[in-house]
């Protein structure tokens, strides 16, 4: 039976994220998580700009945002959620800088990414408190 | 019991009046038995502890008081809607009906990667299973009949007298390939017969010998004894009723073009009852606006609501010439989109005729409820009496960012700006109101780009207190320009405000009375005759201070007939969010043709001798001085500010006066000689990206640390007849005024080269 192009494009999509997971696992070091916590909004060093472009730039379902709660804050984290009001589903830590709200943004993703890929991660803010503000 | 939490939401229906001219408030509340309206003069907008604070003085006006709240719908979808005063178009006997349709969304739902932002997820659900290309049906009273894809199948549908009858073809229409429909409808003969027949056409996705396309065909049985609906008669969507109101329902999402109407079955005893022309004008100017003209002798000609984009490519589109202006017949079509929204049509709330002791000034129309509040900002105009300052607000590209999305939307959203969106909480409410639709970044439910933008729905990016996603603690468009409206108030200068609709119909007129015209902090969008006029204020002894970034940059154009409509079609070079099919890239409303306007023979850099260079949203940086800015003529603007003092390391949007988007002086792209280069930006990061239309093939190292290029640069320029522009190349820069109480050198710098440019004399007189 004649494949479709939808499977085509999925066996391409699969050959890249392998490669691309491999080169990612062995970019996130300790060294460039410590690069992003001292520094979320950068400078970075090319391995760090890598790493951060390559988590920032996955797919937008369920990806992390920063929400702004307050004119001079606090911030919290949220996740693009269809359906939930605002589109957003809240995670239920709140910081006091928004480069802390990144950097809680980036331990989320860096744990989820190590556990995607079968290595140990550190823990990371995660509980959802579901309502938006 | 569940607590619904209030909203009031409203629009105006244009951005600016004069005294004695009138503004019509239409608003809709949710959850709101009754909203109090008053007037505010808004001072300043950005809310943190580091600015002044949001600011407003309440201003007595006739329209203060408490109104009912109501809610009303704010339906998208575009179409045609034709008055047939006579019922020509009510039933079908014996009607033959022809439409070219060129679906883009035929099965309701989009897969891939849209545009420069990877956008990839549709905040606004799955489009309607049922798409209109024309007819009266009316599905609440199962009356009419029309012709539609049903989950992409051609279908026409109808009531016998008794039930809803259907007749569809067997397979679904493929996606972005032309076809002509045909429907013959022999009452006479109790015979419906209706054809698909692919076109072969330039445009279409897959060529003609590739394509699974074929020709499709079914009949069925018909009683002729038809229901007539009372819905108005659609091309591109039905309509439904609510209240007075015939909104739109099962919108499509396409082109279609070519349609004629024939009443008789034998071929040689036709009669047309209708035959739009889609390419053809009303107008002697040939743009094609809001009407849509019937060539038959019942002149059945119709109207554009929500504003479908016109000038695109038609079935009989040859490739050859892209002006619908020359070759009409090849630009018969419109393409429809079930999420536009250019018109909520909602009820005037209240009326505010501009008293004539009114200051000149940004206001807005502040609606409050216990717990909701909303405002709609407007500009009052001039009088008789004027300010020697203008301050030309970029309207334009406020309607340009107008609800923008992206961030729910694209994948590449957090790339593009190099960090995490930081959302604000309205952003949230967004999204909860689709129905206010997207900003002309965005592309469409069909995966088309967006080309026009409105003021006629909700805008909530326009609220004063609104924050960018795309910067920390981002001001952009209304609240980084009330930072100006703020300082000038700080240091007691006065000013009238321009919009770039007024400036683009008035030209140069609007400025010949002032000394001072300033910009806003991101004038990016403008017409031509916004940049013939500022040329001509320069040339005629005006002064210039461009406060912003990434300015003069790409072409819109605004609606002759309706003011309130904008458009901003893209090119295929340069920066762009997305990019219009070739075809389809000249505006209708101007005859211009789409793009940058440093590739059509009008740089930035020769306007305000800096044009776009680069942005990048991680943070921004301080200017320092140069040769030039030693230059005796140049004393003036460094009065008070040391030799070696750095301007500007601070500010709201990212910690300094220079960043987001930056312009550089650039002589080879008409930077004036005389021009001096008075500072530069500080280091910028790789974040900051040289711009495309700079990069003519893909390279690496186009960030801040290894192209030159990337840099913000502040000049001053001296023009023969005492004009002069003072620019300084950075959004960033206005956010930076209000520092430490506007005690810093980027607010006396500022302040001193419009003092200075408020006195009559040449610059190259040193006072």
């Amino acid at each position: 039976m004649m494949r479709t192009i939808e499977q085509r494009m999925t066996e391409l999509n699969c050959v890249f994220e392998r490669r691309f997971t491999a080169r990612l696992l062995a970019d996130l070091t300790d060294d460039v998580a410590a690069a992003y916590q001292k520094s979320p909004l950068g400078p970075h060093d090319y391995n760090t700009v890598r790493v951060v472009r390559a988590l920032g730039g996955a797919h937008i379902h369920d990806k992390e945002v920063v929400i702004s709660l307050g004119d001079n804050g606090p911030w919290g984290i949220g996740r693009i959620a269809l359906g939930k009001p605002g589109n957003l589903a809240r995670l239920s830590e709140t910081f006091t800088s928004y480069e802390d709200a990144l950097r809680g943004v980036f331990s989320i993703r860096r744990q989820a990414f190590l556990a995607r890929s079968g290595s140990p991660g550190e823990a990371g803010p995660s509980g959802e408190v579901g309502a938006t503000p | 019991m569940i607590n619904h939490p209030q909203k009031i939401f409203g629009y105006s229906d244009r951005f600016a009046a004069r005294p004695g001219e009138a503004l019509s408030f239409h608003v809709s509340c949710e959850f709101v038995a009754n909203y109090q309206a008053s007037l505010v003069r808004l001072r300043h907008g950005y809310t943190g502890e580091a600015g002044p604070g949001f600011l407003e003085t309440a201003v007595p006006a006739d329209f203060e008081g408490t109104y009912r709240g109501a809610w009303f719908v704010c339906q998208p979808g575009s179409y045609v809607e034709v008055p047939d005063e006579f019922g020509l178009l009510a039933a079908p006997d014996d009607f033959l009906i022809e439409a070219h349709i060129f679906p883009t969304l035929p099965l309701g739902t989009r897969s891939g990667h849209f545009g420069a932002y990877h956008v990839t997820q549709n905040s606004f659900g799955e489009s309607s299973g049922m798409q209109a290309v024309l007819g009266n049906w009316c599905e609440a009273t199962k009356s009419g009949y029309a012709l539609v894809l049903d989950q992409g199948k051609p279908t026409f549908i109808w009531n016998d007298g008794v039930t809803t009858e259907k007749l569809s073809l067997d397979a679904a229409v493929e996606a972005y390939q032309w076809y002509t429909l045909r429907v013959r409808i022999a009452t006479s003969e109790g015979k419906v017969h209706l054809e698909q027949v692919p076109v072969v056409n330039i445009m279409n996705r897959l060529a003609a010998l590739k394509t699974a396309s074929a020709t499709q065909s079914a009949s069925a049985a018909i009683s002729g004894r038809w229901i007539t609906s009372e819905a108005p008669f659609r091309i591109g969507a039905l309509a439904r009723r609510d209240g007075y109101r015939w909104l739109a329902a099962s919108a499509f999402n396409g082109k279609i073009g070519g349609i004629t109407i024939w009443r008789g079955v034998s071929e040689s005893a036709q009669d047309v009852v209708a035959a739009w022309h889609f390419g053809r004008s009303v107008r002697a100017d040939g743009l094609l606006l809001g009407d849509v003209v019937d060539r038959s002798p019942n002149k059945l000609h119709g109207h554009c609501h929500n504003t479908p984009t016109r000038g695109v490519a038609s079935h009989r589109f040859a490739g050859l010439v892209e002006d619908f202006r020359l070759v009409p017949d090849e630009y018969d079509a419109i393409h429809f989109h079930d999420d536009d929204i250019t018109d909520a049509e909602w009820p005037a709330a209240f009326t505010f005729t501009i008293p004539e002791a009114l200051p000149a000034g940004v206001y807005a129309a502040k609606l409050t409820s216990e717990d909701a509040e909303y405002y709609i900002p407007f500009f009052v105009r001039a009088g008789q009496k004027k300010a020697e300052i203008a301050v030309l607000f970029s309207t334009a590209t406020y309607l340009a960012y107008a609800n923008d999305r992206i961030p729910f939307e694209a994948n590449g959203a957090e790339v593009i700006v190099s960090h995490t969106p930081i959302i604000d909480r309205t952003d949230l409410t967004l999204q909860d109101h689709p129905e206010f639709g997207r900003s002309c970044y965005e592309i469409h439910n069909d995966g088309s780009g967006v080309v026009f933008g409105s003021l006629r729905r909700p805008i909530l990016t326009l609220q004063p207190k609104h924050r960018a996603w795309f910067q920390a603690e981002g001001v952009w468009g209304l609240p980084a320009d009330l930072c100006i409206v703020h300082w000038l108030e700080t240091i007691e200068l006065g000013f009238d405000p321009i919009t770039d609709e007024d400036l683009d119909r008035e030209g140069f007129e609007l400025l010949r009375d002032y000394k001072v015209v300033i910009t806003g902090s991101h004038p990016e969008y403008v017409t031509r005759n916004e940049i013939a006029a500022i040329d001509q204020f320069c040339s005629s002894g005006g002064r210039l201070m461009y406060l912003g970034g990434n300015g003069f940059f790409a072409t819109v154009s605004f609606d002759p007939e309706l003011r309130s409509l904008m458009e901003l079609r893209r090119s295929d070079g340069g920066t762009r969010p997305h990019q219009s099919p070739f075809g389809d890239r000249r505006h209708t409303t101007s005859g211009e043709s789409a793009g940058l306007w440093r590739n059509k023979g009008l740089p930035p850099q020769r306007l305000v001798g800096v044009g776009f260079a680069a942005q990048g949203f991680d943070s921004c940086t301080y200017f320092q001085r140069l040769e030039d800015s030693h230059n005796p003529m140049a004393r003036f603007v460094f009065e008070g500010i040391g030799a070696d003092e750095q301007i500007g390391g601070f500010g709201i949007m990212g910690g300094g006066a220079a960043g987001a988007e930056v312009d550089c002086y650039q002589p080879v792209l008409g930077t004036p000689p005389q021009t001096l280069l008075l500072a530069t930006s500080g280091p910028l990061s790789d974040a900051y990206l040289l711009a495309a239309e700079e990069v003519y093939e893909s390279i690496q190292g186009i960030g801040g640390t290894e192209q030159p290029g990337v840099r913000a640069d502040i000049v001053l320029c001296p023009l023969d007849g005492g004009g002069a522009f003072f620019s300084v190349g950075s959004i960033a820069y206005t956010a930076s005024l209000s520092h430490n109480k506007y005690d810093n050198n980027v607010s006396r710098m500022t302040g001193n080269v419009l003092r200075r440019f408020l006195q009559s004399e040449a610059l190259d007189v040193v006072l």
